[in-house]
C-alpha cells in the first residue's frame, strides 16, 4: 500500500513537470511497478519510463524527475528510521514543546521530517502559483506549532532569569533559520508540483498577446506554441487534401484491375485529381522597426515550409535576399538568428528591396503563385516602388499583405500601407499568434479551393 | 503464450541473454521493454534514428522465441485490403463458373421462388467463407495458432486513418470483419511498431503502447555489438573504430552514422585485412560510414585528429 502511494505521488510529480500521463497510462504504470517490483531501482526506472514517457523530450524530463524524486524518498526514509532509533531517548532541555526541543537540540533531520509531515498535512501538492509560496510556508510553520514555541519564548522572557532569556534568544535564531528552511522547501515543492501549471496560464496569454510586446523570457515558450499550431494546421490540411484527390472513375484502369477476375468488374478504380502544388512566395521584413515581430514571422515561415512544400522565402531590410536555403538547412532558432544577423535590423528600404526581387526573382511569380508580404510598410520615406507591387499583384494569383500594425495607424507617418493597399488582394493585421493562425488557416483554405 | 516462451521471458536478464544468443545485443532498456511487452501483452512503439536496430529487434525476438515474424511495411495509401484481409475474387469467380451447372441443378429442384432464394442464400455464405479469405499480415498474425511476432514497420509513413484503424488491434488484439464477425487473437502476438518520427504519432496510439526510444549506443555497447556481428575484427581495431564512429557522432553533419553503418564499416575493414585504423584507409572507406558528399568532406578534414584520438583511447583500454 505504501509503495502504491509512493507511485501515485511520483506520477503527480511527473505530470506537474509537463509529462502528459493519461489514466490508462497510470494504471499501466501500476501494473508495471507490480511486475518489476520496487527493489531494483534501475529496472523500475527503465520500466516506468517505457510506460509513461512517450517521446524523447519526455524521457529526458522523466529521467531527471525519477532521480530527484527517489533520492528524496530515500532520504526521507532514512530520516524516519533514524528518528525511530533515537526517538524516545531525547532528554529534557528546558523547552516544553517538541518543536522547541528540536530547535534547541539542532536536530536537523527531525526538523526536516517535521517539515515534510506538516507540508503533507497542509496539502502542499495543491500549490499552483508562485505567489502562494509564502502562504504555504506560513501554514506549514503553523502546523509545526510555531505558535507554541513563540508563546514559550514569551514566557521565558517574562520570567527573565539570564539563563532563560539566553535560551529564548537561541530559540528565536533557530526559528528564523527554520523559516528560511521551510520557504526553501516550499519553493522546491512549487518547482515540482506547479512547473506545468503556470505554463498553461501563460500559453493562453501569449496566444493573444501582441508579438512585439512579448518578453524575451517568454520567447522559448512562444516557439513551442507556434510549433504546435503549425503541426495542427499541417494535419488538418493534409487530411482534406487527400480526401479531395479522389476524382472521376477511370474506366481503363477498372478494366485492367479486373482482368484477373475474368473481366467481370468487381473493383473500381478512380482517377486521382492533379493537386495544384500551392506555390507560395513569402517576403518578410526583418528591419529594425519590426524586429521584435520579425523573429516570429521568420519562425512561422520556417514552420510554414513544413506544412506546404514549395514555399520560397525572402527576407529584407535595406536589401533583399533569398532565405529558402537557410530555412531548409538549419533549425528554426539558428535559421532565424542567421537571417537576422545577415540582413536584419537594417534601415528599411521597400523600394530597393522590391526592385532587387523584381530583377532576380520576378519570373518565379506566375498565375499559380500566392505572394505573401510580411511587413509594416514603413520605408523611412524612401521610394516605395508601388509599381512593383502592382506588377506582383497582376502576375500572381493573390497578393496578401500581413501587417503587424493596427489598422488605424496604417498610412500614418512614413507608412506607405494605404498606397500599396489598392493592389493587395488581402491586407490583414497580423500581430499575435492567434492572428497568425487564422490567417494561415484561411490561406490554406484558399489554396485548396484555388 | 506457450510455456517455452514464458520460460524464455521470465526475467529481464534472461531476455537480454536470449537476444544476445541470437546476435542482438540489447541495452538494458530494450530488454526491459521486451520483457514488459510480453508480461502486459502490450505493443511496443520503437522510435529512433535510422539504422539503430529497430527492425532488427523484432527479428531477433522472433528468432529467439522461435515464432514466425510477420512483417507489414507501411506506406502512404496502405488500406485495410492490404493490411487485414481481402476476398479472393478470382477464386470466387472461378468457382461460381465451374459450379454453374451444379447451382442450376440445385435451383431447378426448388419448387417455389422462395425456396430457391433460401437455397441461394446458403450458397452465398459459402462463397464468403474462410475458404475464400485472403489473409493479410494483420489477420495472419492474429490467427497464427502459436502466436507470432508482428512487425508494423515505419508506421509513421502510413496515413492517419490507418493509425486509427490499428487501435482496435493494438488494444484488444481483435478485428471485425463484416462478413465473418469479430476475429480475436488465438495467442496475442508480440507487436512491434517502428517509427522514424517523420511525423508525430497520435496520442491514442502512444497511449496503448510501451514507448521505447533506441538512440545511438554507448561505446561499450557498440563494441559488444561489433564483436557479435563481425567476429573476425581484432580487439584493437574494434576499440579504435568504435571510438572513431563515436567521435563522428559528436559532429554536426547531415546524417550521423548508425550502428548498421558501424557494422558495415567493420566488415569492410575486415575485408581489407586491417588490424588498426590507418589514415588513408579511413579516408578511402569513409563513404561506407557517411551517406552524403558534404559529410564525407566535413569528416575528411578531421580524419587525422579523430584517428589519433581513437588510437590513443584504444591503447588506454588495452
Amino acid at each position: 500500500m505504501f509503495a502504491h502511494e509512493l507511485l501515485v505521488r511520483f506520477l503527480t510529480t511527473l505530470r506537474a513537470s509537463g509529462i502528459r500521463i493519461s489514466v490508462a497510462e497510470e494504471l499501466d504504470a501500476m501494473l508495471v511497478a507490480e511486475v518489476v517490483g520496487y527493489k531494483d531501482r534501475s529496472l523500475l526506472r527503465d520500466a516506468l519510463g517505457l510506460t509513461v514517457a512517450k517521446s524523447l523530450e519526455e524521457k529526458k524530463i522523466y529521467e531527471i524527475c525519477f532521480d530527484d524524486f527517489f533520492n528524496r524518498e530515500e532520504l526521507r526514509e532514512k530520516l524516519a528510521s533514524e528518528k525511530e532509533a533515537n526517538g524516545k531517548s531525547g532528554d529534557d532541555n528546558g523547552s516544553s514543546t517538541t518543536l522547541g526541543q528540536m530547535l534547541l537540540d539542532g536536530d536537523r533531520s527531525g526538523l526536516l521530517l517535521a517539515i515534510e509531515l506538516a507540508a503533507n498535512q497542509v496539502g502542499i501538492s495543491q500549490i499552483r502559483l508562485f505567489t502562494q509560496i509564502n502562504l504555504y510556508a506560513q501554514r506549514i510553520l503553523e502546523q509545526m506549532d510555531l505558535g507554541g514555541v513563540q508563546a514559550e519564548i514569551g514566557t521565558m522572557r517574562r520570567f527573565g532569569s539570564p539563563q532563560m532569556s539566553q535560551q529564548a534568544d537561541q530559540l528565536e535564531i533557530a526559528l528564523e533559520n527554520l523559516g528560511e528552511d521551510v520557504r526553501e522547501y516550499v519553493r522546491r515543492q512549487f518547482e515540482v508540483f506547479a512547473r506545468g501549471e503556470p505554463d498553461r496560464i501563460r500559453d493562453g496569454f501569449l496566444y493573444q498577446m501582441r508579438l512585439g510586446s512579448i518578453k524575451p523570457r517568454d520567447k522559448a515558450r512562444l516557439r513551442i506554441i507556434i510549433r504546435q499550431i503549425a503541426r495542427r494546421l499541417a494535419t488538418r490540411h493534409a487530411r482534406v487534401l487527400r480526401k479531395k484527390r479522389k476524382g472521376k472513375l477511370d474506366v481503363r484502369r477498372v478494366i485492367r484491375t479486373n482482368i484477373p477476375n475474368d473481366g467481370v468488374l468487381f473493383r473500381t478504380a478512380f482517377r486521382l485529381k492533379k493537386i495544384q502544388r500551392p506555390k507560395i512566395v513569402a517576403i518578410c521584413d526583418v528591419s529594425g522597426s519590426v524586429a521584435s515581430s520579425a523573429e516570429f514571422l521568420l519562425f512561422f515561415l520556417w514552420n510554414l515550409r513544413e506544412i506546404l512544400s514549395g514555399v520560397r522565402a525572402f527576407a529584407f531590410s535595406s536589401d533583399l535576399i533569398e532565405v529558402t536555403d537557410i530555412l531548409d538547412k538549419l533549425d528554426p532558432e539558428e535559421a532565424t538568428k542567421k537571417i537576422m544577423n545577415s540582413i536584419g535590423f537594417g534601415a528599411t528600404n521597400y523600394g530597393n528591396s522590391l526592385s532587387t526581387f523584381r530583377k532576380n526573382w520576378m519570373t518565379i511569380v506566375d498565375r499559380k503563385t500566392t505572394v505573401i508580404i510580411l511587413g509594416d510598410a514603413r520605408g523611412k520615406r524612401t521610394e516605395p516602388r508601388i509599381d512593383i507591387v502592382r506588377e506582383l499583384s497582376e502576375r500572381a494569383k493573390r497578393l496578401i499583405w500581413l501587417n503587424p500594425e493596427q489598422r488605424q495607424v496604417w498610412g500614418t507617418g512614413d507608412s506607405d500601407m494605404l498606397r500599396y493597399k489598392p493592389f493587395i488582394h488581402l491586407a490583414k493585421v497580423c500581430n499575435s499568434v492567434a492572428n497568425l493562425e487564422t490567417v494561415v488557416s484561411d490561406l490554406l483554405e484558399a489554396e485548396r479551393h484555388g | 503464450m506457450n510455456e517455452g516462451i514464458d520460460r524464455k521471458l521470465i526475467t529481464v536478464d534472461s531476455v537480454a541473454e536470449g537476444l544476445a544468443s541470437v546476435g542482438y545485443i540489447p541495452s538494458r532498456q530494450i530488454a526491459t521493454a521486451v520483457y514488459l511487452a510480453e508480461r502486459l501483452t502490450k505493443p511496443i512503439l520503437v522510435e529512433g534514428p535510422a539504422g539503430v536496430g529497430k527492425t532488427e529487434l523484432s527479428k531477433a525476438v522472433a528468432s529467439y522465441l522461435n515464432l514466425p515474424l510477420i512483417r507489414m511495411q507501411c506506406y502512404e495509401g496502405l488500406d485495410e485490403g492490404k493490411a487485414l484481409y481481402e476476398w479472393k475474387y478470382g477464386k470466387q469467380l472461378l468457382y461460381t463458373q465451374i459450379l454453374k451447372d451444379k447451382l442450376g441443378e440445385e435451383m431447378r429442384s426448388a419448387s417455389t421462388l422462395k425456396e430457391a432464394l433460401t437455397r441461394l442464400d446458403s450458397i452465398d455464405d459459402i462463397f464468403f467463407s474462410e475458404r475464400f479469405l485472403e489473409e493479410r499480415p494483420l489477420l495472419k498474425a492474429l490467427r497464427h495458432p502459436s502466436g507470432a511476432v508482428l512487425l508494423i514497420d515505419e508506421v509513421d509513413k502510413a496515413d492517419q486513418e490507418f493509425e486509427a484503424f490499428l487501435l482496435e488491434i493494438l488494444s484488444d488484439f481483435q478485428v471485425t470483419i463484416p462478413e465473418l464477425g469479430t476475429v480475436s487473437a488465438v495467442v496475442p502476438p508480440i507487436v512491434f511498431l517502428t517509427s522514424n518520427s517523420t511525423r508525430d504519432m497520435g496520442d491514442a496510439i502512444k497511449r496503448r503502447c510501451l514507448h521505447l526510444h533506441i538512440g545511438f549506443p554507448d561505446p561499450h555497447l557498440e563494441r559488444q555489438i561489433v564483436e557479435v556481428r563481425v567476429p573476425g575484427v581484432s580487439e584493437r581495431l574494434r576499440l579504435q573504430l568504435v571510438s572513431f564512429v563515436q567521435q563522428i557522432r559528436g559532429m554536426d553533419i547531415k546524417k550521423l552514422p548508425s550502428v548498421s553503418e558501424t557494422i558495415d564499416w567493420a566488415r569492410v575493414l575486415l575485408l581489407l585485412h586491417a588490424d588498426c585504423l590507418e589514415y588513408d584507409m579511413v579516408r578511402d572507406t569513409l563513404n561506407v560510414l557517411l551517406k552524403f558528399e558534404e559529410d564525407v568532406d566535413a569528416v575528411g578534414s578531421q580524419v587525422t585528429a579523430f584517428v589519433h584520438k581513437a588510437r590513443s583511447e584504444a591503447e588506454g583500454c588495452l
